[in-house]
């Protein structure tokens, strides 16, 4: 093993070790990336890339995608359009035997379009549709495990955060990538529709006996309730997908389209949007903070020969690029049971990424499949970031124990999904290939 | 020494409010002239002059000029699947070693922003667009954004070594 290589590993050991005693994993990564780079290649270069580095990073226009987004979902769950959506579609699937989870799925990837976080969108499904699956007596283990599960397509279905950090540090087209996830998104969502069926008809004790309350009349006319969410999933995908908008521009329109049709609505109070600004800034701080530092380690990673070395390493062992896939696989589920999504991006893309490119992997399709990872890691007990995102929001409903039984059918629906992906590439190029 | 602790204390608790609403303004503005540009480019024929520089500008003060509130809110994103179960001292250790990183972390930002921006002012750099406008309150902000933030770590630090569970809270619960 070369110094390089012992170099790295020690700064990556001594990172999970600052990061386990409780310091935010921004300082932890920063603070490592600093004094690794202060020790490999001295002061004068550590202070040059502290003073050049986060100025540039928090002033490229391409990452202006992030707040945008963060944006337009703060203000479509403010001002109810989700509701409404999951209203709309669980009124046409309430004759069918399971239809509420049907409906979350439904509900969940619709409000995947327009938001980018797993955690918002599960603890904004387990407010709006746990409390109903209850009191029809669905279980309220497996009615949990289902929020938790569709929560996560907001990692794959565009516009994700994922996604875009990714991009950001791997320099991938955050377009490409937002393309990408579009297919297997719908895929692991037809998948939980397709499984939902088959889960009532083996455990009938899970969903009750259908009700059909409603007329075909009101069905019809609680569509109406979709074209906010229809219209802005048509403003930002479209505007990308044909090239007329890049990604930040899309993200500014359809942030300002969910204010419009919030104010022409009368859905948002004026604090309602100075609060989805305040909410909005704080978190682009807190992602652009974990990114500039992500970046810092990266560099750091790279100017100590690590990444080179690794990549040496990795591809002469004689692992094939399959067997690098399944040690992936193991490794993002191991991490993802104790560091959120966006962290373990951070920390294992600068190291990962060259690896990966050097097995001559195409990185929108990798990009695909570890967001697919960490999507099940976020949902993998003991300690999937969503679980409890949702066990919290349900305020005592749900416990701990239920979750970890009601989310296993999911979790086996996913590696299922990640299979297919894995085995059939063009399901994630295919749009990516075809976009203008 | 009560007094002056406890005005600092609401000083700074002030500061980062302030900081954040700064931020605030800026993200209603970055999507205005975001949305703006391309109506504008799209439908007029006609873009906004140095929309991308000016959402650049914006984006750098939102990321630096919101970063105290967070740090005051604690959202920065911990792995607490060990440090969540400490109590007691280990908890307060735990809390500090946050709190020393925080400070060590946006005290080098904010020094090298300082002297960034300090350059900037000296060249008066301006943007590479239609209009060239300055690009150097940007970096001033930089600089008093993270200076901000590493005083709010450091009013929580003075807060847990003064013996108050919660450091984060208002300077009422000051012991």
């Amino acid at each position: 093993m070369t110094e390089a290589l012992y170099t790295g590993l020690i700064a990556i050991a001594l990172l999970l070790c600052i990061a386990g005693l409780g310091v935010p994993i921004a300082f932890a990564i920063g603070l490592v990336g600093a004094g690794g780079m202060y020790l490999t290649v001295g002061v004068t270069y550590t202070i040059i890339t502290f003073q050049s580095l986060p100025y540039a990073t928090a002033s490229e226009y391409a990452f202006a995608v992030i707040p945008m987004f963060v944006l337009m979902g703060a203000i479509a769950a403010a001002s109810g359009i989700v509701t409404e959506l999951y209203g709309a579609v669980n009124r046409w699937l309430e004759g069918v035997r399971g239809g509420l989870f049907m409906a979350t799925t439904v509900a969940s990837a619709g409000f995947a379009a327009i938001s980018g976080s797993t955690v918002v969108n599960a603890a904004m499904f387990t407010r709006i549709a746990l409390p109903e699956m209850m009191r029809l007596g669905y279980h309220k283990g497996v009615s949990a495990g289902c929020i938790a599960a569709a929560g996560t397509f907001a990692a794959l279905i565009p516009p994700s955060l994922t996604f875009v950090i990714f991009g950001i540090l791997t320099e991938q087209s955050i377009g490409a990538l937002f393309m990408a996830g579009i297919l297997p998104g719908l895929l692991t969502a037809a998948f939980y529709i397709a499984f939902v069926p088959l889960m009532v008809r083996l455990r009938p004790g899970w969903a009750p006996p259908t009700i059909d309350t409603s007329t075909f009349k009101e069905k019809f006319l609680g569509l109406k309730g979709l074209w906010p969410m229809l219209a802005l999933v048509f403003i930002v995908l479209g505007g990308i997908y044909t090239g007329i908008t890049p990604p930040t521009a899309a993200g500014a329109l359809g942030a300002v389209g969910a204010l419009f049709i919030a104010i022409a609505r009368r859905r948002i109070t004026t604090s309602g949007v100075w609060d989805s600004f305040k909410q909005t800034a704080e978190l682009t701080s807190v992602l652009f903070i974990l990114i500039i530092s992500g970046l810092l380690f990266s560099r750091f990673l790279v100017i100590s020969g690590f990444v080179t070395d690794l990549t040496d390493l990795v591809i002469n062992s004689g692992l094939s690029a399959e067997g690098f896939l399944v040690v992936m696989v193991l490794m993002y589920l191991v991490l993802g049971m104790f560091i959120d999504p966006l962290s373990m991006l951070v920390m294992t893309v600068p190291f990962i990424f060259p690896v990966v490119v050097g097995f001559g992997m195409d990185p929108i399709w990798f990009g695909v499949i570890l967001t697919k990872m960490i999507e099940i890691a976020v949902i993998t007990p003991p300690v999937g970031l969503n679980l409890f995102a949702v066990v919290s929001a349900s305020e005592g409903r749900v416990s701990i124990g239920d979750m970890y039984f009601g989310i296993l059918p999911f979790v086996a629906i996913e590696l299922i999904v990640l299979l297919i992906l894995i085995l059939f590439p063009i399901i994630s190029l295919y749009l990516p290939q075809t976009m203008m | 020494m009560r007094r002056l602790a406890l005005f600092f204390d609401g000083a700074i608790q002030k500061l980062s409010g302030l900081s954040l609403c700064v931020a605030a303004a800026f993200i209603g503005l970055l999507a205005l002239l975001g949305a703006a540009d391309i109506f504008g480019t799209s439908i007029l024929g006609a873009p906004v002059a140095s929309a991308l520089e000016l959402s650049e500008a914006a984006l750098a003060i939102i990321v630096f000029m919101g970063l105290a509130q967070a740090e005051r809110r604690r959202a920065h994103i911990t792995v607490d699947i060990f440090s969540g179960r400490f109590r007691g001292w280990a908890a307060k250790a735990s809390m500090g070693a946050a709190l020393i990183s925080a400070m060590l972390f946006f005290g080098f930002l904010a020094w090298r922003g300082y002297i960034a921006a300090e350059q900037s002012v000296l060249i008066d750099e301006r943007s590479a667009g239609q209009s060239a406008f300055p690009i150097w309150p940007g970096k001033i902000l930089l600089a008093l954004g993270a200076f901000a933030a590493m005083l709010e770590a450091l009013r929580q630090f003075v807060r847990l070594c003064a013996g108050c569970s919660d450091p984060s809270e208002s300077a009422g619960g000051l012991s």
